[in-house]
């Protein structure tokens, strides 16, 4: 080894002499006996939970006994192989909405809905918790609280973090208004309960926004780990306050209550909110399709979604289909290409963040083929919120611009682009579709359907979206990091 | 008589083990306070399993659960930093300058490191583990190995550059 060997650098790190350590042995077999007994005592309850008639035998048995189960807790800790922070799910069909989330629905209803009454959200509690909070919603026709799975996509969609989302579903007068009382039920994976930014682009995800969200005030951020093994957050923003308890098997319920940062007024004290949060139970749910982020893509980030871009960007997108037209007609003169429209496309589960394109339909006059022409579509993409290329080993895109298809998706190189190209064989032709990505960090896409006869191969294609200009845009305005 | 037995072993264990324990957590964390706290949790964990922890396989076993407790410690920094400050920042005043500034430099570098390049770096060039060692440790493919201790090198180069300390080569 040498001194300028990474061992040899460590090395330095290290004193000579180490300080004298905290570490109690004692503790730690008393400790660790316990963990074992509760590991013990949970995995008795999880075989009896399964013998229905055989558990409340033995439940009958202890009570008979006076011997309740020895070093129970409601908070049994699960144990992951990786860390479940830099993990995700598939993008799949979110968790349902029977089963937990029902129960998850009617637990909700009984321990907030006192706050909801009081606030005068609710007039009332519902008569029987049990029965009118059984199917994923719970309280009044006016003001209901429903519970559904959801999914919420990690870095672009590279994963997707799963949750049971509950929220109140105002009636007529008041639809314009947020919910004010919002309730998630986190499963493990993809998440952090540190604050820090809410944003598509930061993974893991933050539960708790360190930034002001609800007013143009930064919240006053707590936390405190309790004895028991959960953790709890809270965001203060003065008239409305988020809330995270985490629990010992890496799940955490998220809270949220609007007091009247808008029209409406819902009082509450933040204690009142973390009082009902923390009698909530941990709910043990499927993270079988958890599986660990071995490593994370660069994408760029996104636009902010906005209705009005389209409109706005309207001159950008013809002129830019207004030279392409140009260029398709120098290769298939006769060729037409209508005024292109921007368009903005979304990510699964994340409404705030989206893509920016300009799309044009049109015709190529090709030998043997339609009298009327060949129709195709063109499609530019403008940078920001998507990587180059195609997810080849998925059935989901996740952060790549181009869809893979189970049949094809080769990514080859011309003139220093990189170029995807996918070919679907037809029962009377072939469709493509051919991606080039400029190092620009733009994208354009023709796809067509040539049928059988018709004398357009994929070669022609890729020249042809090869040839195209650049879309007009302006690069400053692009979003970065 | 088997608690006994299943007791001395684990204290044998962790005579064995507790200053290279200590020094590996502190290379994770850079806080001597931290780093008790990473080995005392790791250790309660491994005692907590330790009848079905095979034999011979107790250190990397504990290794990789100190390795979580770190990565999930991370993930709860800003918990951890409204604790009260260390009872350890003042032990450096009584050693040479230059000696400790030069372990400061390192650990400054260390620190600006993502949490799982920093772990993945000190498995495999402190713990001298294999590709494969430390890839079961992290829980990733060797790829994800070689390419995050890559990265944590060049890293360390760029930043000790123009420091008192040697950049790894």
């Amino acid at each position: 080894m040498n001194g300028n060997h990474p061992t040899d650098m460590l090395a330095r790190a290290i004193p000579d002499e180490l300080p004298p350590d905290r570490i109690d042995v004692e503790r730690i077999i008393g400790d660790g006996d316990r963990a074992r007994r509760r590991h013990r005592a949970a995995l008795a309850g999880a075989s009896l939970a399964g013998v229905a008639v055989l558990a409340a035998a033995t439940a009958f048995a202890v009570v008979q006994n006076g011997a309740p189960p020895e070093e129970a807790t409601p908070y049994p800790a699960a144990a992951f192989e990786f860390d479940p922070a830099m993990a995700g799910y598939p993008e799949e069909v979110p968790p349902g909405e029977t089963g937990e989330g029902d129960r998850f629905a009617g637990d909700a209803g009984e321990r907030f809905g006192p706050l909801l009454v009081e606030a005068g959200v609710w007039s009332d509690l519902p008569e029987d918790v049990g029965e009118d909070c059984g199917d994923g919603s719970c309280g009044s026709a006016d003001a209901e609280f429903r519970v559904v799975g959801q999914q919420l996509p990690g870095n672009y969609g590279q994963v997707y973090l799963r949750s049971y989302a509950g929220a109140l579903f105002l009636a007529q007068a008041a639809q314009t208004e947020p919910s004010p009382f919002t309730l998630d039920l986190m499963l493990p994976g993809g998440w952090t309960a540190e604050p820090g930014p809410d944003a598509i682009g930061v993974f893991p995800r933050h539960l708790i926004s360190d930034k002001a969200s609800y007013t143009d005030q930064d919240p006053l951020l707590a936390s405190e780990e309790l004895d028991d093994g959960r953790t709890l957050l809270t965001a203060d923003h003065g008239c409305a306050y988020d809330a995270v308890v985490v629990y010992p098997n890496g799940t955490a319920l998220r809270a949220s209550w609007n007091t009247g940062c808008e029209r409406l007024h819902y009082p509450l004290e933040l204690a009142a909110l973390t009082d009902a949060l923390l009698a909530m139970p941990q709910y043990d749910l499927d993270t079988a399709d958890l599986a660990p982020v071995e490593e994370l893509l660069e994408v760029s980030p996104a636009w902010p979604y906005t209705e009005e871009w389209p409109e706005a960007a309207a001159a950008d997108a013809a002129a830019s289909t207004e030279a392409a037209a140009l260029a398709v007609e120098e290769r298939f003169s006769g060729a037409e290409l209508a005024e292109g429209a921007a368009e903005q496309t979304v990510f699964t589960g994340e409404l705030t963040a989206a893509r920016r394109h300009y799309a044009a339909a049109g015709t190529l006059p090709v030998e043997g083929g339609p009298s009327a022409g060949l129709d195709f579509s063109l499609r530019y993409s403008l940078p920001g919120g998507w990587v180059a290329g195609c997810w080849t080993d998925r059935s989901t895109p996740g952060p790549y611009l181009v869809s893979p298809t189970l049949d094809d998706c080769a990514e080859t190189e011309v003139d220093g682009r990189t170029v995807v190209t996918q070919t679907t064989v037809l029962e009377d032709g072939h469709a493509y579709a051919v991606t080039v990505f400029d190092p620009d960090g733009w994208a354009a896409r023709i796809e067509t359907s040539v049928p059988a006869g018709a004398e357009l191969d994929l070669e022609a294609l890729v020249d042809l979206v090869a040839a195209l200009p650049a879309p007009v845009y302006d690069p400053d305005a692009v979003p970065a990091d | 008589v088997k608690n006994q037995q299943r007791q001395a072993e684990f204290r044998a264990f962790v005579a064995a083990q507790r200053d290279s324990l200590r020094k590996y957590a502190y290379l994770l964390c850079g806080d001597w306070y931290e780093a008790d706290d990473l080995v005392q949790k790791a250790l309660t964990r491994c005692f907590g399993a330790w009848n079905r922890v095979e034999p011979g396989g107790a250190p990397a076993y504990v290794r990789k659960i100190l390795t979580n407790v770190y990565l999930s410690h991370r993930r709860l920094e800003w918990v951890r930093r409204e604790r009260a400050s260390d009872e350890f920042g003042e032990q450096e005043t009584d050693r040479p300058h230059d000696e400790v500034e030069n372990r400061l430099e390192v650990l400054a570098a260390l620190d600006l490191l993502p949490s799982r390049q920093r772990a993945t770096l000190i498995l495999r060039y402190w713990e001298q583990l294999s590709v494969e060692e430390t890839a079961a440790v992290m829980g990733c493919t060797t790829g994800t190995v070689k390419s995050q201790s890559s990265k944590a090198v060049q890293k360390l180069k760029e930043l000790l550059a123009h420091s008192t300390v040697p950049a790894p080569k």
